[in-house]
């Protein structure tokens, strides 16, 4: 199957991107609902069925587009298949976050090498019949989750919090590893000419706030992100949990696709700082508005998101604050797109 | 020389705010050699030292990562000092409250935090821990006879079994004994309006006011 453009739309998300990102006459803002668990439901599957099949995580994002007409597909290992594939290298081990229950565990860690590795193979397998059916048409990015995020997955996240006072160079050593994983995983995607998505929300600053962000996160975001451009020649699509505000002056830093930002920033003060710098994204309440919302207040929502976003320098996509969660009606999916045709259309 | 009490005490709060969980030990230790008494200890060193690290936590100085770390000084103190405390004391009536995360959810830092700044606060905490079904937090209720039950999740697929708490608290006939009050991320005041939550609180300094509140507390 090859996908086509929606019909709601008069450009490709290509097309429509392209024009956007050079001064040109488009159709309507670049839009990206974070639509969770609801591919599955839009393609008659489980979250298990999908997760363990290549052809299942296709067929759902395919189907996606063509239903909602969104202008960027996404799969990918994310936090827990890079962890999964990471916890399987140790022994005897115990079940989710305490696979390292003792830093003594890290020597049977090493980089996975995301072309031969088990799990990293059914979504190399996605990555390349999801280019080939759509590539043409809707930019596809991989996500490979944030290295901090990862590191929770595999020691219990307070235990992992206090280890950045107590045992810096224990995390180094486990982030090192984690980071060296990732990028295995850009050069192993990069193949298939796709972008990279990341995530990291236990880098959110209300947890370990802006100190420990500089010295745990933000090298090995920087890292991450500068490769990823090198080696695909696509800008990274990050996305951050929380209220960032204090970590900005990093974020300015990256080579970024957009900033995703969590619906509880206040996006007029993000299109005006930190829209200078870098491109940013948001931020339509996935709880309140999605989830609980009317037609009505998702409407509210989206046409609020575009005219605050607007106004960053470095340009606006509209999203999601974060995944919708489970259980949203694609119906309030549709109303999204609908009010961003609306309300976003070029002026 | 030998130190006063003020300037022991002032230690121990410098010790939980500093998070030094080891040196805590020792001062605490020579704090009750001095013959000084074990409840001053608590309430104005260990206490004090918790408090001022809420505020700055409060203030976006001190991040989850501290808070977790001073917390873990104030334990280590309370360790030594608790068992010198005069039997009426250890015996005296704190306000009781039943915690706990949402059935299908295991995240539980949000709640470790308001457990943290509850029990700083004088509350007798009853930690029921994460992924609990919400008959155990009215069984645990009405077994203790709480007057308070603290419900968090960080999903919203779980919200419901809030819900689900206060409904049986209603088929008990004691929904007007206990107060119930939610956090969590997805959570809301509107939601726990509509679910007929007595408070939400947005963050952990703020659950402790709420739950003062709640029970009429000073």
């Amino acid at each position: 199957m090859r996908l086509e453009k929606h019909n709601a739309d008069e450009m490709t998300p290509l097309e429509r991107i392209y024009a956007y990102e050079h001064g040109l006459s488009y159709d309507r803002i670049p839009s990206v609902p974070f639509i969770g668990n609801v591919r599955c439901k839009v393609g008659g599957m489980t979250p298990e069925e999908y997760w363990d099949s290549a052809e299942n995580m296709v067929k759902a994002e395919l189907m996606s587009y063509q239903r909602f007409g969104f202008d960027r597909l996404g799969i990918g290992p994310n936090t827990r298949g890079i962890s999964d594939a990471l916890a399987a290298q140790v022994p005897d081990k115990k079940q989710g976050s305490l696979v390292l229950d003792d830093y003594s565990k890290l020597e049977y860690l090493e980089p996975v090498n995301a072309r031969n590795d088990l799990v990293i193979q059914r979504f190399l397998q996605a990555a390349e019949m999801l280019q080939e059916s759509a590539g043409e048409i809707v930019p596809v990015e991989i996500s490979i989750g944030g290295p901090l995020t990862i590191a929770s997955f595999l020691r219990e996240i307070e235990l992992l919090l206090r280890d950045c006072r107590r045992n810096g160079d224990k995390v180094q050593k486990l982030l090192r590893i984690i980071v060296d994983s990732q990028k295995s995983c850009i050069d192993a995607f990069a193949q298939y000419g796709v972008g990279i998505a990341m995530a990291d929300p236990v880098a959110n600053p209300a947890l370990i706030g802006p100190k420990l962000y500089e010295k745990f996160v933000f090298p090995y975001t920087k890292e991450l992100t500068d490769y990823a451009l090198e080696k695909t020649g696509k800008k990274v699509s990050l996305h951050m949990c929380g209220a960032t505000y204090s970590i900005w002056k990093y974020i300015e830093q990256y080579q970024l696709n957009e900033i995703s930002l969590d619906n509880i920033v206040d996006l007029d003060r993000a299109a005006r700082e930190l829209g200078k710098k870098v491109p940013i994204a948001g931020n339509v309440d996935p709880v309140q508005s999605m989830l609980n919302g009317t037609k009505e207040e998702i409407f509210a929502d989206v046409q609020k998101c575009i005219e605050l976003g607007n106004s960053a320098e470095k340009g606006f996509h509209l999203t999601t604050g974060c995944d919708i969660p489970d259980g949203t009606s694609p119906e309030k999916v549709d109303w999204f797109m609908e009010a961003a045709r609306l309300y976003g259309k070029k002026r | 020389m030998a130190k006063s009490k003020e300037e022991l005490l002032e230690k121990l709060s410098e010790c939980v705010l500093e998070m030094e969980e080891e040196e805590v030990v020792d001062v605490a230790e020579e704090y009750i050699a001095a013959g000084y008494p074990a409840f001053d200890g608590i309430m104005d060193g260990l206490v004090d030292g918790m408090n001022k690290a809420s505020d700055l936590y409060d203030e976006e100085e001190y991040f989850v990562t501290d808070i977790l770390l001073c917390s873990d000084a104030m334990y280590a103190g309370l360790e030594v000092l608790r068992p010198h405390l005069p039997e009426s004391a250890q015996s005296g009536e704190k306000p009781k409250a039943v915690i706990g995360v949402v059935e299908g959810d295991t995240h539980d830092i949000g709640k470790n935090l308001v457990k943290i700044m509850m029990d700083t606060a004088g509350f007798e905490m009853y930690d029921l821990g994460r992924d609990v079904p919400p008959e155990a937090f009215v069984k645990k209720a009405i077994e203790i006879q709480a007057p308070l039950i603290c419900i968090s999740t960080l999903m919203t697929t779980t919200m419901i079994g809030m819900k689900t708490v206060i409904e049986q608290l209603k088929e008990q006939g004691i929904r007007d004994q206990v107060k119930v009050m939610v956090g969590g991320s997805p959570v809301s005041q509107k939601f726990a309006n509509e679910i007929g939550a007595d408070g939400y609180s947005v963050n952990a300094v703020e659950a402790v006011k709420l739950a003062k509140k709640l029970l009429d507390l000073a």
